[in-house]
């Protein structure tokens, strides 16, 4: 049955354990088990869902933990950085206007003149927060990931919103009282546009079909992503206005080049997000959440690397003990292992595409 | 407010008596959770087979696989070790039980003292 074997290598491509193949046997004959003879698409899908997703049948038999942020809390984990996202504009926005009020730079009154100084500063402190915010969310989720129990740590982030806090404020001026609040039911939604109940009422055969074809659409995206990728590497990315302070010209150069970097990667996936979210939605929540996971790992491990780890450490200890030395030349190194980090990630999932694709065909 | 969570933990201690208790003759895993439920002892597949894994692991139970109707399956069985191990649980388990329904009778003794003393209840 070949909606069955889909699911079982689905489960398969899942499992990092030794002796795979006692795991997939007893999966396969708890399959058959339920089933009880009939074999209609209609019996095998509902099976199937009962069964759940492959990859959390999966997960539950890997003991150690393979993801940085797995299945289990991912959709948790896009809540929370829709909501960074939200917070960290709303604390950029308000630094733009302190700055505008109280610095030459970015000020409403240099914007005529200097219009791209202005305009660089105001989207650098917009793009830095949320940066932070991305960085600081896909960290704490990597905490929650390796604790015991994460669901607790989870469910106190996806209580901050604004429903919550409108309750908060006005039970703070007394205009509502606890019991009437516990009262309220408490519905979960999250922002991924997706429910468990999609999930469950389209796992059908259509699904895994629809979900390699669309693997074979990301594999064609990551490449052409991954070429662009190069080629603005590979310029000299020079912007008159983008040194503020002249002193820092190096590091501003490898913020430029991160944020372009980081610019073409969400410009991409926000693009696969909404040709999904047009064409397949109801078909493959998964591949979705996998999808953005991928880049968004790729985002967070770069940046933090690059930005915030290696490059300052390195500036420094050149400065200290070599200072005539070129420092253009160790920027341009820099920028090579961020490309090659970013190489071997992409080719480790196009190949783990590549290899799903031929399982499936 | 939600207990989920300690009912959960209260569970987590028992399920190895659960599930050692029934593996005493050669069972397979989906049979396992049938008896299980039936029994009114509620687990999932999800939870029952990497447990079974784990304890198989531990060499706490064994496995072998069998062909059944042109299809392999895997039937577990307690090992020797397993036995003793489930002879100890299921001792301490009745020493907790007998301590707690101690506990328990106490709570009720005061309750209805209360009653008696105060004329409402507690």
């Amino acid at each position: 049955m070949k909606l069955i074997d889909l699911y079982l290598q689905e489960v398969k491509s899942n499992l990092y354990m030794e002796n795979k193949k006692a795991i997939l046997v007893e999966i396969s004959d708890t399959i058959y088990e339920q089933l009880e003879g009939d074999l209609s698409i209609e019996n095998v899908s509902s099976v199937l869902n009962q069964m759940g997703d492959p990859r959390l049948v999966a997960n539950n038999y890997n003991t150690t933990k393979k993801y940085l942020i797995g299945p289990d809390i991912f959709d948790s984990y896009l809540y929370a950085l829709i909501l960074g996202s939200k917070l960290a504009f709303i604390i950029s926005l308000l630094i733009v206007l302190m700055l505008s009020v109280t610095t030459t730079f970015a000020s409403i009154f240099v914007a005529g003149v200097q219009p791209l100084l202005a305009i660089n500063t105001v989207l650098q402190i917009i793009i830095d927060w949320q940066l932070f915010s991305l960085v600081g969310m896909t960290i704490l989720y990597v905490v929650f990931e390796r604790l015991d129990n994460p669901q607790e740590y989870i469910q106190s982030v996806e209580d901050i919103n604004f429903e919550n806090a409108k309750k908060l404020l006005l039970k703070a001026i007394g205009k509502i009282d606890e019991a009437a609040q516990n009262a309220e039911s408490k519905e979960k939604t999250y922002e991924t546009g997706f429910s468990e109940t999609d999930f469950e009422e389209n796992s059908n055969q259509y699904q895994y079909q629809y979900r390699r074809k669309t693997s074979i659409f990301g594999f064609i995206i990551k490449v052409i992503g991954a070429a662009l990728i190069i080629a603005f590497y590979s310029f000299q990315l020079n912007i008159p206005d983008a040194g503020i302070n002249n002193q820092y010209i190096l590091n501003q150069d490898l913020r430029t080049v991160i944020v372009y970097y980081l610019a073409i990667l969400l410009i991409f996936n926000f693009l696969i997000l909404i040709f999904k979210l047009i064409y397949g939605r109801m078909n493959m929540p998964v591949t979705i959440v996998d999808y953005i996971k991928d880049c968004f790992e790729l985002i967070a491990f770069t940046t933090l690397t690059l930005t915030y780890g290696l490059f300052p450490i390195f500036t420094n200890f050149l400065n200290a003990n070599y200072p005539t030395l070129d420092k253009q030349l160790i920027l341009q190194i820099m920028i090579g292992v961020g490309l090659v980090i970013n190489t071997i990630v992409m080719t480790k999932n196009i190949i783990y595409l590549g290899n799903k694709n031929s399982r499936n065909n | 407010m939600d207990y989920q969570h300690h009912f959960t933990e209260l569970k987590r201690g028992t399920i190895l008596i659960a599930v050692l208790s029934q593996l005493t003759k050669p069972t397979y895993g989906y049979d396992l959770v049938r008896i299980l439920n039936e029994n009114g002892y509620e687990i999932e597949q999800n939870t029952l087979y990497p447990l079974l894994r784990r304890l198989e692991k531990q060499q706490i139970i064994k496995s072998e696989l069998k062909m059944i109707s042109n299809r392999e399956r895997k039937y577990y069985h307690i090992s020797a070790e397993g036995n003793k191990l489930l002879t100890d649980l299921i001792e301490k388990w009745q020493q907790t039980n007998e301590v707690l329904t101690t506990l328990i009778s106490i709570k009720e003794s005061n309750e209805t003292n209360w009653f008696i003393f105060t004329g409402s209840k507690k």
